[in-house]
């Protein structure tokens, strides 16, 4: 064989392997689920990433099936892990076609800060403007364009103070008279503690929660005292944090808080979350979202609970959402199948029917001002406690793209100083000045 | 296909594959006229092992070269490349306090856990070895391993429940004992230790048998030889075993070394980062900046710095380790 | 030990048995055995404590102080909804399949690269061998983005084959496959070529007769991988009729809590066949990965 021969046959062999190799992907080609094609019906997709809302797929499933067929297009709503949904959406994203046309997900988040979301048809918009609850429009209504409507799952008004009307009784408190500011909250807390033989809290009188894993979770535990104090995490409207999330208020928060844990040791950091803590009857009092009154009933019969406005601190503004936990299904702005998403949106999700079933499902609160006048709403035990979030909102949401980073360096503040390892003062200052570089990077 | 495999196996008189002295093959750059069956042989060598070479190119080459492109050019995952900034985001990468911390808890993590490991899995192959007089060996070697088929993905929020403080079974029974309850992973000081028991847990059983096998292919003789010369069973472990053991011993502390570098899954699930970032390894600090904060060119940046990093302590650990294992 | 018996004397065991070193040994064993046994304990306990948490009701996981056992041992409720809600057989199936793709194409492939590394000579083998190396240190969840990239490119996202992904081959695979066939000796393959075997067909006969250890362990590892791999089919998985279980059973943590009795029903349910596989197949597994001589 002499070498010019061989030269080629090599090159012909060196194409030979690879090619075999991609053989099963080719066929893998051929495989199912070929959908650009635009001759033939159109197939939106939906991702929910709320698996909280149970009610979701039940609710739109059916609807869906009859928009798909009086259509000409069919639908695929899919669950998708809420641990990892930034990370698949993320991913898909960054291809586009597999980026799916309507995705449910925090809107605050991820059409203000990412910017990732397509505004609403004007029709629509109008449409929302009348027939969504107000209280909503800052969390939904992001610089005066709607990119979305609560989805019946969410946790709007925001936290409410939920107490055990039986321990009250027990050491001599009136049910009918819940603490109304904060001093009354730690008085409470502090009578209704249980503690056994060495000190250590059996029943806390509040449930501070503590969360040693995702900044979401702590950093909206403590929104609470924060917001009641006037304070705020970082000022939305300027993009400033020195001087705002270590300002006064924040540290006169933040320093409450740690009366809780450190001072009078009412809440013990031991327990778990609030709402297994309260259902297990380790803890009298906690703030928790609305939807405590489905979800109690389901997960713990037994437990006897009723709800009270947050307690006033030098304000009596309540918080809302935020924009931390406002979900709502947002459509792709590089969907090539936008106007069709929100014909679907607008003929599912965004009807009176589909917001009340949800809600029913899953004890949230609805947001069509239509379904407030339903009895399901009237009957609710926290009825006057809603009216109430929803005259007295502050109406400030946090919608800087950073917010995540954010949030998370907050709650490491907000952390470290309810386990004792930094003075409030220490902990906010230090954060003030991380959030500052974060957000001028 | 035929002229395929006509091409490849050349047809060889039966010579032995080496007609020419060992030394000229070894000079590379000797353009020698080599036998056709060691043709053939380097041929084959390339068709065999062009499946390898090309998962090579696309899992790792490319994706490296990508991860270049991230970091020079401001790639969004929304928008797509950016414009060029050059070492720009290196250098903030370099500069960045929590990187280099969570390389240190890396570090903290690799030292709680795998001497552990090694020593655990050691200690347990010997003990269920051939020689050793204890019964059920093969039940105990099948109940270690089981952990290791496990998905931490299942078994991580079973531990959280084992390691909650106020109601997990670890501080239940430290608590029938009379002892004070640990706060396992909620506390900055106990959460790698916590972890670096997660750690074991799964890796036990696959170090012991490496173990196993290595302590298999020890002559009996030698044993003998010790006993017979009245040394104690601990002395023979530390003069006969461990030496002998050295090739295992390397092979299983790089592996796990490696392992306990890269660890993702376990602080992920785990803790997330928590308590106080305590336990935020670099891996899981890398995935946070590129998929919740949104951050895929500083992502990529540290993700460079880290892999260069981690080649430098394998290369280092081999350098220092390689002994040659005589009999 | 037969000879032991039948050269015995009279009173022979019972000075056997009474030696000071014996007694000494005795208690050593007996200690051994307690701390042995006290570690396959702890090895069992996470196993023990999903199984049975997939019985208990909500309440129950709560319960503080704890119980072990669920109050209704039979309290099936939990798997009636994970099958009856959720695609789980769906997920178990795809599982399945993944990973048995997955496992075979890297048999084939490792096979075929490691004895290539490890017994042919050709030009580039060290470096090569030294990208495989590397590759065991990257770690996947920074790769896997460009990974995803291409395979959109190719229109393999959502299915079988994007799934595999990656997965088709293992680095890890190509090293043990390497060692192993390193330590078969030279001289069969220098026989086999004598007699004029093609290299196709010393690798058939030869190589993949003897690799039998080394292929078990590959088959192993590959079926652990890629039963509990997390990461890519979540990214590669567009609906959830094509999640594998791993993924699937990750839409039970929730936002606000996490829902354990799904959890633990469909973890009990994930680790169940390698359990069961394992425990058929042990002897020869573990004697598998010792033979494979991991040196």
């Amino acid at each position: 064989m002499s070498k010019r021969i061989s030269r080629r046959d090599f090159l012909k062999v060196a194409v030979f392997v690879p090619a075999a190799m991609t053989v099963p992907a080719l066929v893998g080609c051929a495989a199912p689920q070929q959908t650009e094609k635009s001759s033939g019906p159109q197939k939106l997709t939906l991702w929910n990433a709320n698996t909280s809302n149970t009610g979701l797929m039940t609710v739109l499933k059916p609807m869906a099936e009859k928009w798909a067929a009086s259509n000409n297009a069919s639908v695929e709503l899919t669950n998708i892990p809420y641990a990892d949904h930034e990370t698949k959406l993320l991913a898909a994203f960054s291809s586009r076609e597999n980026a799916p046309d309507v995705f449910v997900v925090v809107a605050a988040y991820w059409a203000g800060a990412l910017g990732i979301a397509d505004p609403m048809p004007d029709k629509l918009a109008q449409r929302m403007d009348k027939e969504i609850v107000e209280t909503l429009l800052p969390e939904y209504k992001i610089a005066g364009k709607w990119y979305s409507a609560p989805d019946g799952g969410t946790v709007w008004p925001g936290p409410e103070l939920v107490y055990n009307p039986e321990d009250f009784q027990e050491v001599g408190l009136d049910p009918a008279k819940p603490p109304t500011t904060m001093s009354e909250l730690l008085e409470y807390a502090k009578k209704l503690t249980k503690r056994d033989g060495s000190g250590a809290i059996t029943r806390g009188g509040f449930a501070q929660r503590y969360d040693g894993a995702l900044g979401l979770g702590i950093g909206t535990k403590f929104l609470p005292f924060l917001h009641s104090f006037g304070g705020r995490m970082y000022d939305p409207a300027t993009g400033k944090s020195d001087g705002v999330s270590n300002s006064p208020e924040a540290i006169a928060a933040l320093d409450f808080c740690t009366q809780f844990t450190l001072k009078e040791k009412v809440s013990s950091l031991a327990f778990g979350a609030p709402d297994a803590q309260f259902g297990q009857r380790q803890a009298s009092m906690m703030f928790r979202e609305s939807y405590m009154y489905g979800w109690l009933p389901n997960n713990y019969p037994k437990v006897k609970f009723m709800f009270a406005p947050i307690p006033k601190g030098t304000t009596d503004k309540n918080m809302g959402m935020h924009g931390l936990a406002s979900w709502g299904p947002l459509v792709y702005k590089y969907s090539p199948r936008r106007d069709l998403a929100w014909d679907f949106l607008d003929k599912t999700f965004y009807t009176t029917e589909a917001d009340l079933n949800q809600s029913m499902l899953g004890g949230f609160v609805p947001a069509f001002r239509s379904n407030w006048e339903s009895k399901y709403v009237k009957d609710r035990t926290d009825y006057s406690v809603l009216q109430y979030s929803l005259t007295h909102a502050d109406g400030i949401v946090y919608t800087h793209a950073k917010t995540n980073k954010l949030s998370d360096r907050f709650s490491l503040a907000v952390q470290e100083a309810l386990l004792g390892k930094k003075t409030p003062k220490d902990a906010l200052d230090q954060a003030a000045k991380d959030m500052e570089a974060i957000l001028k990077a | 296909m035929r002229w395929v495999w006509e091409w490849v196996r050349v047809p060889a008189p039966t010579p032995p594959p080496d007609t020419i002295p060992r030394g000229l093959m070894q000079h590379r750059s000797a353009r020698v006229r080599l036998s056709p069956g060691r043709v053939a042989e380097e041929r084959f060598g390339w068709l065999f092992a062009a499946p390898a070479i090309l998962y090579v190119l696309l899992v790792f080459v490319i994706p490296v070269f990508f991860l270049v492109y991230l970091t020079l050019f401001n790639w969004s995952a929304f928008e797509g490349p950016g414009a060029f900034v050059g070492t720009r985001v290196l250098r903030q990468a370099v500069n960045d306090r929590v990187y280099w911390s969570s390389l240190l808890t890396s570090a903290k993590f690799v030292l709680f856990a795998v001497p552990t490991t090694l020593i655990l899995s050691l200690l347990a192959a010997t003990a269920c070895s051939r020689r050793s007089p204890l019964p059920l060996k093969g039940l105990l070697r099948v109940l270690y391993f089981l952990p290791v088929v496990t998905s931490l993905a299942a078994t991580a929020y079973i531990w959280l429940w084992l390691f909650n403080p106020a109601y997990g079974l670890f501080n239940t029974i430290l608590g029938k004992f009379g002892l004070a309850p640990v706060p396992w992973l909620t506390d900055v000081n106990t959460v790698l230790p916590s972890l670096a028991i997660m750690f074991v847990w799964v890796r036990l059983g696959f170090d012991m048998a490496i173990f196993t096998a290595g302590l298999e292919g020890i002559p009996e003789e030698f044993y003998e030889a010790a006993t017979i010369d009245g040394a104690k069973p601990w002395q023979a472990f530390l003069k006969i075993t461990l030496p002998l053991l050295n090739p295992q011993i390397v092979m299983v502390s790089i592996i796990e070394v490696i392992g306990a570098l890269k660890t993702f899954d376990l602080p992920y699930l785990a803790t997330h980062g928590g308590p106080l970032n305590a336990s935020r390894t670099v891996v899981l600090h890398i995935f946070d900046t590129a998929f919740r904060y949104n951050e895929l060119n500083k992502a990529g940046a540290a993700a460079l710095i880290f892999f260069v990093l981690i080649l430098v302590i394998t290369l280092v650990q081999l350098r220092l380790t390689s002994r040659k294992v005589e009999y | 030990m037969a000879s032991k018996i039948l050269h015995a004397r009279p009173g022979d065991f019972r000075r056997e048995r009474l030696k000071p070193g014996r007694i000494a040994r005795n208690a050593g064993i007996v200690a051994g055995m307690t701390i042995l046994g006290l570690g396959a304990v702890f090895m069992l306990i996470p196993f023990v404590w999903t199984a049975l948490t997939g019985f208990k009701t909500f309440e129950e996981i709560y319960r503080f102080p704890i119980t072990w056992l669920p109050d209704n041992i039979f309290n099936f409720t939990n798997y009636g909804i994970l099958l009856a809600d959720y695609p789980s057989l769906r997920w178990f199936g795809n599982s399945v399949l993944v990973s048995l793709i997955s496992i075979v194409s890297s048999v084939i492939l490792c096979a075929i690269s490691g004895y290539a590394f490890a017994k042919l000579r050709f030009r580039g083998r060290e470096l090569a061998f030294a990208g495989v190396l590397a590759l065991l240190i990257m770690p996947f969840e920074i790769t896997f983005l460009p990974l995803y990239l291409m395979m959109s490119r190719l229109h393999l996202v959502n299915t079988y084959p994007g799934i595999v992904g990656p997965n088709f081959m293992s680095a890890l695979g190509i090293f043990i496959m390497r060692q192993f066939i390193q330590g078969i000796p030279d001289d069969y393959i220098h026989a086999a070529r004598v007699d004029g075997a093609s290299e196709v067909g010393i690798l058939w006969h030869i190589i993949l007769r003897l690799s039998g250890p080394a292929i078990a362990t590959l088959v192993v590892l590959k079926f652990i991988l890629s039963w509990n791999d997390f990461l890519w089919p979540l990214v590669m998985a567009q609906t959830e009729t094509m999640m594998t279980l791993t993924v699937g059973m990750q839409t039970f943590i929730t936002g606000f809590v996490i829902d354990f009795r799904l959890l633990s029903a469909a973890a009990t349910i994930s680790v169940l066949p390698m359990i069961v596989l394992f425990v058929l197949a042990q002897r020869r597994v573990i004697n598998a990965m010792i033979m494979s001589g991991l040196k």
